[in-house]
């Protein structure tokens, strides 16, 4: 019995120490790389850059709004956008390049702003029949088209190119070249602008660069005498550099905007950082705006308070570790913004001067992966002034490397009169009260190729 | 003659006893710079297939990257990605700790710092993390104490100096005859033995001996990135344009 128990004990023991001692190991065959994978990738041979590429993707934007009278959902609308976007590159030589994009997009039923505009008075009832051969649904364009050269330090790229500057993610003060889309759920590509934007590094991470536009930041589609007036050419400088773990920059920018029916000149001094502090990452960018006398011969700060000429945003990204997702939170001051929601102006925003009529905003955001491809996230929009919230939750999954379908929503929260409530008074317009904003449920779908 | 010959015996046994020790008394550190001696180059280009399994037990579903990489010295990498078309033109530039990524479709680009250096790259996924695909010498960031030394490799274990590292420590397994990495362990203090960086089928590319085949097996996720060469040349002229942050995607 004894030796049966001894035996026992032995025969434990070494099964424990033995499963202790796998723990640690695992199956290397797990690991293995399928032999047929290995070929197939070194079959496929010797690649390098091509010289001519074409590429692109296509979005369906499949969209249901409900109409929310306070009470209950009422009515209903469904609309679609399907927006193409094809790419181009010729790399001639390693030094010079040459890249265009061109978009295609078809807006259709609660998508199509025109019919929306018509449904809300903006625009008359029947506007689009005054113009027989306008397309009220298809637009085309040529987004991007622009030349890239290297030579030693210099660099310069010209053409319509993206002229993206700043280091926030929902906000950037200091991108005073386009109208950048607030909340595009579509597409993140930065509008085009005409320009030509020389570079030159002085020594390495330290350059000096710039930009002159040829356009205003409206990027209006009609031409006028005045577009020619050197005073209304846009334009930006830039020193840029790198201290220890933080990018810093310093700028100088002229911001022209044909807002109504003139061109407004607008100058500002400018700086953006972006850098690590222990583990978490920080990042912000700020403007000035040097206010003009009334025949813009000079700067007068005379009757101006420096909170209301400020623009800036400052944020962090910081990795929650326990859950393994990321969190970013983003501050936003717009100094020519409004505290008090009765002056709300919506002209500001639908002549594109503001993307935003409130002073004070909270950017949060959270997303967490799964698998690699499946992504969970939430993006949420606070005017901090009236304390209203734009809300945008979104599921996607990357379900082929070139395919990926997204399911979201965007939700409005807030109190009569409040930003996000959405809805404003039009009667001197000749309309009545329109709602800007409705909560819908969306499905998109994206294949590059 | 018979002391002669006894005397002869005892020389040659102390002489490779001696050698024996010397090779045994070799530092850690000094295998390390070794071994890091004979993976750098002045310069370097190589074309990369990169193929990321999310789950070990189903290999059908792989994600394939094709990436251009360019190495200049010990410090600095840029590595562009060429296909998938969804992620056409993302650059990576890393020097030393410090690391960008240039987006191209919103033409920015954005500093990575924090714990964002210990995530897998944007778009990409995989078990690669900013901080792995990073460049800068190993004694840099980690200090090396010998662990083992059997008949054909040295096992290194290096602690991070730096508070803020992914990991509390990596165990490395440099093969004797050829100085190269034949494994490394990294352990995290939640995960404990996290992931392994496993090299294999060791060629002369490009006229160096390199591992052709990179893999990095995630333990705890069961998932895994392999990194295949395909081709590279070494000690070539590289614009000094590509580890620039102020110009790498001009």
């Amino acid at each position: 019995m004894k030796r049966t128990i001894i035996l026992s004990i032995i025969v434990l023991f070494t099964t424990l120490v033995f499963s202790f001692a796998a723990e640690d190991e695992y199956d290397s065959d797990l690991f293995d790389i399928p032999d047929d994978v290995v070929t197939e990738a070194e079959e496929s041979g010797s690649f390098t850059e091509e010289t001519f590429s074409l590429y692109g993707y296509l979005v369906n934007f499949l969209a249901i709004d409900f109409i929310y009278d306070g009470d209950e959902f009422d009515t209903s609308y469904v609309g679609n956008i399907s927006y193409l976007r094809l790419k181009g590159d010729w790399n001639p030589g390693e030094n010079l390049s040459f890249h265009a994009e061109m978009s295609y997009d078809a807006k259709l039923g609660n998508q199509n702003p025109t019919m929306l505009f018509e449904h809300y008075g903006i625009l008359s009832a029947g506007y689009q029949a005054d113009f027989p051969r306008g397309d009220f649904i298809q637009t085309f364009n040529f987004d991007h088209f622009y030349g890239k050269m290297s030579i030693w330090r210099f660099d310069l790229q010209f053409g319509k190119m993206p002229i993206a500057w700043g280091t926030g993610y929902a906000f950037n003060p200091t991108q005073k070249v386009s109208l950048v889309p607030f909340m595009n759920t579509i597409t993140e590509e930065t509008p085009g602008t005409y320009g030509i934007a020389p570079a030159f590094s002085l020594f390495p991470g330290y350059a000096i660069e710039g930009y002159a536009a040829f356009q205003d930041k409206s990027h209006k589609t009609t031409s006028a005498i005045e577009d020619g007036d050197w005073n209304n050419l846009p334009y930006g400088i830039k020193l840029k550099g790198n201290i220890g773990s933080f990018d810093l920059s310093l700028s100088w920018i002229k911001e022209v905007l044909y807002a109504e029916t003139a061109h407004t000149r607008s100058y500002y001094a400018g700086m953006d950082f972006a850098g690590g502090i222990w583990d978490v990452n920080v990042y912000g960018e700020a403007v000035v705006n040097l206010p003009r006398n009334s025949d813009d011969s000079a700067f007068d700060f005379e009757g101006h308070e420096a909170k209301d000429l400020l623009e800036a945003c400052a944020g962090f990204f910081y990795t929650i570790p326990v859950i393994e997702a990321d969190a970013r939170c983003e501050y936003y001051h717009q100094g020519n913004g409004v505290t008090d929601m009765k002056e709300y102006n919506v002209l500001d925003y639908l002549s594109g001067e503001k993307i935003l009529m409130g002073e004070d905003y909270l950017f949060l955001y959270l997303d967490k992966t799964f698998l690699d491809y499946y992504k969970v996230s939430a993006g949420a929009f606070f005017n901090l002034n009236d304390g209203s919230c734009a809300l945008i939750p979104v599921i996607s999954y990357d379900m082929y490397a070139n395919f990926q379908v997204e399911l979201g929503s965007t939700l409005f929260f807030g109190k009569k009169g409040s930003e996000f409530y959405g809805e404003y008074d039009l009667s001197f317009m000749g309309s009545t009260i329109i709602d800007m904003v409705q909560p819908l449920v969306y499905l998109k779908c994206k294949l590059s190729f | 003659m018979k002391y002669m010959v006894k005397m002869i015996i005892i020389t040659i046994l102390v002489v490779i006893c001696v050698s024996f020790l010397g090779a045994e008394t070799e530092d850690a550190l000094s295998i390390i710079r070794k071994m890091e001696e004979m993976h750098s180059t002045d310069s370097s280009k190589a074309e990369l297939t990169m193929i990321v399994y999310p789950d070990v037990y189903n290999k059908d579903d792989n994600r394939q990257f094709k990436v251009l990489s360019y190495g200049k010295g010990e410090e600095d990498s840029y590595m562009v990605f060429l296909s998938p078309k969804t992620i056409k033109g993302l650059c990576i530039l890393s020097r030393g700790d410090d690391q960008w990524v240039f987006f191209p479709s919103t033409g920015r680009v954005r500093k990575i710092a924090g714990q964002s250096r210990k995530k897998s790259v944007q778009g990409v996924g995989g078990d690669f993390t900013y901080e792995d695909l990073g460049s800068g010498k190993y004694e840099e960031k980690y200090t090396f104490t010998m662990l083992e030394s059997s008949k054909d490799q040295w096992v290194i274990q290096g602690n991070p100096k730096a508070a803020d590292s992914s990991y509390t420590k990596i165990i490395i397994y440099v093969n004797k005859e050829t100085y190269l990495t034949d494994k490394i362990e990294y352990y995290t203090e939640e995960e404990g033995h996290y992931k392994d960086l496993i090299m294999k089928e060791v060629k002369k590319i490009g006229g160096r001996l390199m591992p052709s085949r990179i893999i990095m097996a995630n333990l705890y996720k069961e998932s895994m990135t392999v990194i295949l060469t395909l081709n590279a040349e070494y000690d070539i002229e590289i614009d000094d344009k590509y580890f620039d942050p102020a110009r790498f995607y001009k």
